[in-house]
């Protein structure tokens, strides 16, 4: 992990929940970062050591964020600060900017967001990117009769071997096809639908999800027809108003020329993909999450009896989560204390 | 409840020879012309006090000492749901409709003692003449019951009256002589189209099946049925339970399967507790167990009770659920047929379906193909409902059409209001106008003109139905019963209910209907299970027959059903008003002001739009009126 030329940044919280997931997160992307529980703490911190940025809870024990700001500002004028809240206010807001804040976050708020603004304060980091676990241990599949198949993607003839699905065929050839669910050690899922892709069979053609269907002899997959792109540019439409500036969505948006402002915004933050439910279950044989409600109310929960500390040490899942939710206190905030 | 004739001596039944020698000592026991009082206990009529009834006729030939004179036999649902508590005399079959508890006497000494007929307890046609026996009355002649009409002759807690009536005879032929092969081929034959929703034919899929590779194998009931309205599934496993396991066993026979399941709603108690007796009796009788008939076919059956969830029903969720995880599709493209319950082959049929196998079997493929259209053989039982005089069951031929239904059978729209459109298919069906009455009920018209057969829902609307009302009705039900699972779905299902609460809200705007049709392009197309994909119907079918309405409420801000209260108001016309004060005095909220004998107003921003007012106006007066969009709802022979 390279640090060098940025400054450290403290984090200033008193949830130890929030604190360390958020640090772990911002470790994770490359930052140096140092924490602690109160404004005392914080201020002997800053005492001993320059920082480039100041995260601070609103609402600490002794004195609250704004006035931690202000005496780590008269200690190190070029600090930067970031309030965050569950209790947010126009007032504490325009306190925090007098005080020096260059933003202010109500939570829940995206990691993916706050990692953009201190991107934009401290600048980038060089990330040395690590295998995830899920990506050392690929299991083998075992295929002892492979029977090959031959098809069409987008007028391509390919080969594939029968058991495949046509993401993977078209992985293999060479062809994108975007995905948010999916992760290759994990049962597909078919949820997001945005690996949607048009199949011809004769005379009839229909929309399926590219990561569960199965190659056939004979098929015709076209990855980027006319109702493929209206369909998957509708679906990120969709996930757009729940997740909104997610890196992932975001990357895709552009990709798709979506219309942002289609669809009123209403962020849950989650679009519900189930990769950290899937990666628990079938990769740490853990069960600690899974979805509670249906249709819009459908969250992801921790599961009654899981064991927080556990997930703290483990926090594999977080790095599969396209909008950075489930590392952010919205979805650590619902464990048991 | 009491329970039937309580079975005395269990015996197992060997062969077929054993069956048809159980059959006639039943028979026997049984003297036909013996007064036989049925009434009906099923879901609607227990509803309307039924047990009450029934005990009461307990109680009165327990007193007067008619045991040896009078049979009493609790029955599933006859269908005539409108008039229960209902109640057949046999061997005459004078029908009773409506009966209270205080008849119950009366029937005793004047119908039964006497052979008297009630005349006050009978059905009155609407030219006034008064009809004795049940298969007299319109609602039942112009049936044709082969599945459901055995209900009024069974009590499903006794395995006897389902014998008597040649129960478990289909079986017994099939068990006997007939190979797993040619019992696939004799339903292929008859083209027994599936009754729960898409119309697959079930021949097809039990090859399906059984072709399938695997020697274990299921057979399974869907007893899931959710439609709002819908209750004919329902019925008939409360009603005849027997009829569904029997179909369910040759089914078993024919696909090679020896498991069976009923996944039947918990909600659904009666039908839970008739098929656990039922259950219970078969095995008893070694219709379920081992070496069945002695034909050394084995087959067990095993109950799921499911929680409700409409998504259940769909058969990836269905299996999902029974194999003990979360109901919740599974986005497969490989049938369930070949890989369904723990990945094995597995047939999934619904009730009705199940319960006409044994008479395809007993009668044969070519009787079935008799009855019905071309392609859609046979009966099918829809449960008519809403604004229709005759509520209730109703089992037609394929190939009836919706005016037969709605008018001759179900008698008309009540109150003189004119017919405005009818619900198929439940919600993801559509809804059909009345130009479109006279077409041919069947699977493949019903999709030729944007509904569906689905599991047989059949809700008439009057003109004081508002469609767009209707189809945000639909999407409220199923933006709560989406699973969630897939973005297209759980999001555009969700973001066209919001349009629609706009437009009944009196907010719709401009290139709204665009917007629903694009949406609902997308859900169907996209998403992932056949409940979604079909859940922008209601939508899509009222936009296609009623655009005028949806642009009356976008750009004239008017309902013309007078049913979404953001664009009604009620006022009160000073030149008809005399100022009698029973509007003033009936208002609950107090929003009329006037002297006696002056005229009233009503103040706009107290009224709650209740429509009490227009209710108890006077009909001489006439002097409240309903409008929206400035302009009067006119409704015809409604005040």
């Amino acid at each position: 992990m390279s640090t060098k030329d940025v400054k450290p940044i403290l984090l200033v919280e008193d949830e130890t929940v929030l604190r360390e997931s958020v640090r772990d997160w911002l470790v994770d992307v490359g930052y140096d970062v140092h924490t602690a529980e109160d404004g005392e703490q914080a201020m002997k911190t800053v005492a001993e050591q320059e920082f480039g940025l100041v995260i601070l809870d609103l609402r600490l024990p002794g004195k609250d964020g704004l006035e931690v700001l202000k005496e780590a500002r008269e200690k190190q004028p070029t600090i930067k600060g970031i309030i965050i809240t569950a209790y947010p206010s126009v007032e504490t807001a325009v306190e925090a900017v007098k005080r020096g804040a260059i933003d202010y976050l109500p939570k829940p708020f995206d990691l993916n967001y706050l990692e953009e603004v201190i991107e934009r304060s401290l600048g980038p980091v060089q990330i040395e990117i690590k295998p995830t676990p899920a990506e050392e241990k690929v299991p083998e599949k075992a295929v002892p009769v492979q029977e090959e198949v031959t098809m069409t993607i987008n007028g391509k003839e390919i080969k594939a071997t029968k058991g495949m699905t046509v993401l993977e065929a078209a992985k293999m050839a060479g062809i994108d096809i975007p995905t948010l669910c999916y992760h290759e050690n994990l049962t597909p899922y078919g949820g997001c639908r945005l690996c949607t892709v048009e199949i011809t069979k004769g005379k009839n053609s229909r929309l399926v999800t590219s990561c569960v269907y199965p190659v056939e002899e004979g098929l015709e997959v076209k990855t980027d027809s006319e109702p493929v792109i209206k369909a998957r540019k509708m679906i990120l439409e969709m996930m757009w108003r729940r997740a909104p500036g997610s890196h992932e969505i975001k990357k895709y948006a552009v990709k798709y020329g979506i219309d942002r402002d289609k669809f009123e915004i209403e962020p849950t933050y989650c679009i519900l993909c189930g990769l950290c439910v899937r990666y628990c279950r079938e990769v740490k044989k853990k069960n600690m999450l899974g979805f509670i409600g249906r249709g819009t109310e459908r969250e992801v929960m921790f599961l009654p009896g899981a064991d927080f500390n556990e997930c703290l040490a483990c926090g594999e899942c977080y790095k599969l989560c396209p909008t950075g939710v489930m590392p952010s206190n919205y979805g650590l905030a619902k464990l048991p204390k | 409840m009491v329970a039937g004739n309580p079975l005395k001596v269990a015996v197992k039944v060997k062969s077929r020879e054993d069956l048809e020698k159980i059959r006639k000592d039943i028979l026997e026991k049984r003297d036909s012309a013996k007064l036989t009082v049925t009434i009906c206990s099923g879901t609607g009529c227990r509803a309307y006090g039924s047990e009450n009834v029934y005990d009461a006729f307990n109680d009165e030939i327990a007193k007067q000492g008619l045991e040896d004179k009078v049979t009493m036999r609790s029955t599933g649902c006859h269908g005539f749901c409108e008039r229960g508590t209902i109640v057949v005399i046999f061997p005459e079959e004078i029908c009773y409709l409506r009966v209270k508890p205080e008849d119950v006497p009366e029937i005793i000494s004047e119908t039964l003692l006497n052979g008297k007929i009630i005349d006050r307890l009978l059905y009155e046609d609407e030219n006034g003449q008064k009809l004795t026996h049940e298969s007299d009355i319109p609602f039942y002649k112009l049936q044709n019951r082969i599945v459901f009409g055995n209900n009024k002759f069974v009590d499903p807690k006794n395995i006897e009256d389902y014998l008597a009536l040649g129960g478990y005879s289909a079986l017994s032929k099939v068990l006997s002589g007939m190979t797993p092969e040619q019992v696939v081929e004799e339903v292929k034959k008859a083209n027994l189209r599936g009754r729960g929703g898409g119309g697959f034919s079930a021949g097809v899929k039990w090859e399906t099946t059984r072709n399938a590779p695997g020697n274990i194998k299921y057979v399974i009931v869907n007893a899931d049925e959710g439609d709002p309205g819908a209750y004919m599934d329902r019925s008939l496993l409360e009603g005849n339970p027997h009829s569904v396991l029997e179909g369910l066993i040759i089914g078993g026979y024919a696909i090679g399967a020896n498991q069976g399941y009923v996944y039947v709603r918990q909600e659904y108690p009666l039908a839970v507790e008739n098929l656990y007796v039922a259950l219970e009796q078969a095995r008893e009788y070694g219709f379920i167990g081992t070496d069945i008939l002695g034909s050394g076919f084995d087959f067990d059956v095993m109950v799921h009770k499911g929680a409700g969830a409409f998504v259940s029903g769909e058969s990836s969720a269905l299996m999902s659920a029974i194999e003990g995880n979360v109901g919740e599709p599974r986005p497969k493209y490989i049938r369930t047929a070949v890989s369904g319950i723990w990945e094995r082959p597995s047939n999934l049929n619904n009730v009705e379906t199940w319960a006409t196998v044994p008479l395809i079997l007993d009668k044969g493929a070519d009787w079935f193909k008799s009855i019905g259209t071309e392609n859609s053989s046979g009966t099918k039982i829809f449960s008519l409902v809403g604004k229709v005089n005759n509520t209730g069951l109703v089992e037609v031929p394929m190939g009836i059409t919706l005016r037969e239904i709605i008018y001759d059978i179900g008698g008309g729209i009540p109150g003189g209001k004119k017919f405005k459109a009818v619900q198929t298919g439940g919600p993801s069906g559509g809804v059909l106008p009345e130009s479109m009455l006279d077409i041919k009920v069947d699977f493949d018209e019903l999709s030729r003109i944007g509904s569906m057969m689905g599991s047989g829902g059949m809700i008439v609307m009057d003109e004081t139905t508002c469609m767009v009302d209707v189809a945000r009705y639909f999407l409220d039900f199923l933006t709560d019963e989406s699973c969630g699972k897939c973005t297209p779905c759980r999001e555009g299902v969700h973001l066209m209910l919001k349009i629609l609460n706009r437009i009944c809200a009196g907010n719709g705007e401009e290139g709204d209907l665009e917007k629903l049709e694009e949406i609902a392009d997308t859900v169907q197309t996209a998403a992932l299970c056949a409940l979604g994909q079909t859940a922008p119907n209601p939508v899509l079918s009222t936009l296609k027959y009623f655009r005028d309405e949806y642009l009356a409420h976008i750009r004239d801000k008017r309902c013309p059903a007078g049913v979404c209260k953001n664009l009604i108001s009620y006022s009160i016309d000073s030149a008809k008003c005399k100022g009698c004060g029973i509007c003033l005095r009936n208002c609950p909220v107090e929003a009329i002001s006037g002297e006696k004998q002056k005229p009233h107003t009503i103040n706009q921003a107290k009224c709650t739009k209740c429509g009490t007012c227009l209710e108890v106006c006077p009909e001489n007066f006439g002097a409240v009126i309903k409008l929206s969009g400035g302009k009067p709802v006119e409704i015809a022979g409604a005040r």
